[in-house]
């Protein structure tokens, strides 16, 4: 941000909020009480967006199910250049090679309801008890509108070769692509499933950040 | 909705009302925002190693990193993510890898780890192999004997002769301690080497996720 000689408070949704002088920078509490700064270009900041998961999801097979806590970004930030990166960690068991995936999802419920973005699926091993995983997730907005357009991809580091994945380590990009609603704040998701109950996840952690643009 | 700024050397939290959203800088100059939930926001809380620490072969090792953190930013679902990278060097092949320690403790207090994660591969007799840890790991609960929850760490190391034979490996905690998180604390983190092996960390961070 350029060096502001005056900073002006408003309050607001923060992409209908006007951009001050050049030359000052504003201060506003957008209308989901976060409060941001715009500069004289429009360019909204930040402070750290992010949300975790403050304690372990139950065993995950068939039924898709929340694996964040659902980050609530405010009206007009997911802009081109912004990315959302999720970390997540947890354990498998599987006796079946089934797929198991995670999809982004965007809406206002944060829920399993809101509209897919973006899926990742990786094929599990046909066994493997307990074992540990760790996955990063980005993805980031190319283009806002309804829907936009964004690409990402999926790490995936894996104990050995048995659990959710077949080897050590892998890399997926995205097999659907969409970018979140930009009308309304937005709650951003990550959801798993898997194909058959013979491949169970639990997941002890999940870090979610959004990068504005 | 009230458009509110407090600029004032207190510790979070700062207070709330409903429908404002606050501005303070506290008693150790950062600065944060605070929602009408009480929800502290931070910028950017994170530390990042300046110099390199070499030949580390010593159980317990050197600390790394050292973050000062104010009270009240602890909250259940705050993270931390601590990234390292450098080399690893073997003399002789062995099981049970390197040591990352995280320590929180008040400061001027003894050291005590919160949570060290352990490598359970064997490493190699490689020669300055690069490898990198990342480790996470999320708070569930609060006060003078807080938790944290399962934290996992994943090992990647050029080729098999390295810091993991494996190529790349994921591991859960090896310990993990309560702690009093109520009070300004420091936040440390530590790397070990040991017998017949020896690390360089050329880089590393720290970082706190606001839940």
């Amino acid at each position: 941000m350029a060096n502001a000689s005056t900073i002006v408070l408003v309050e607001g949704a923060s992409n209908t909020v006007s951009a001050p002088a050049s030359g000052s920078a504003a201060l506003l509490v957008d209308t989901s009480n976060h409060l941001n700064a715009k500069d004289s270009s429009s360019n909204i900041w930040i402070p750290g967006l992010q949300s975790s998961l403050t304690a372990a999801t139950a065993a995950i097979n068939t039924t898709e199910t929340l694996i964040n806590t659902p980050l609530t970004i405010p009206l007009g930030l997911w802009q081109a250049g912004s990315t959302v990166r999720f970390t997540v960690w947890g354990t498998c068991t599987s006796t079946a090679g089934n797929a198991s995936t995670f999809t982004f999802r965007a809406g206002t419920l944060g829920t399993t309801s809101d509209a897919s973005v973006a899926t990742w699926a990786i094929t599990a091993q046909t066994s493997g008890t307990t074992i540990p995983f760790f996955i990063v997730i980005t993805y980031t907005c190319r283009t806002t509108g309804a829907p936009g357009t964004g690409n990402g991809s999926m790490q995936t580091n894996n104990q050995g070769t048995t659990g959710i994945f077949t080897a050590v380590a892998d890399v997926r990009t995205t097999t659907a692509n969409t970018g979140p609603p930009t009308t309304t704040a937005t709650k951003l998701d990550l959801t798993y499933v898997a194909a058959a109950t013979t491949t169970t996840t639990t997941v002890q952690g999940c870090i979610t950040e959004l990068l504005p643009a | 909705m009230t458009a509110q700024i407090v600029v004032t050397q207190q510790n979070t939290p700062f207070g709330q009302d409903s429908g404002t959203a606050r501005m303070g800088i506290d008693k150790s100059h950062h600065l944060y925002t605070q929602n009408a939930e009480g929800v502290i926001w931070t910028p950017s809380l994170q530390t990042s190693l300046t110099s390199a620490v070499t030949g580390i072969t010593n159980s317990p090792g050197p600390t790394i990193l050292s973050l000062p953190i104010p009270i009240g930013l602890i909250q259940v679902g705050t993270s931390f993510r601590i990234t390292v990278a450098g080399v690893f060097t073997g003399t002789i092949a062995g099981s049970g890898g390197q040591v990352l320690s995280f320590y929180i403790y008040k400061s001027g207090e003894t050291a005590a780890t919160a949570i060290s994660f352990r490598s359970a591969s064997n490493y190699g007799t490689g020669t300055s192999i690069p490898y990198t840890i990342t480790a996470c790991v999320t708070m569930t609960s609060v006060g003078t004997a807080a938790t944290m929850g399962s934290g996992f760490a994943v090992t990647q190391s050029q080729g098999t002769t390295g810091a993991v034979n494996s190529v790349s490996t994921v591991d859960s905690y090896q310990i993990k301690t309560p702690f009093n998180s109520l009070t300004a604390n420091l936040l440390e983190v530590g790397m070990d080497g040991g017998i017949n092996r020896s690390y360089d960390v050329n880089s590393a961070t720290l970082e706190v996720l606001s839940p």
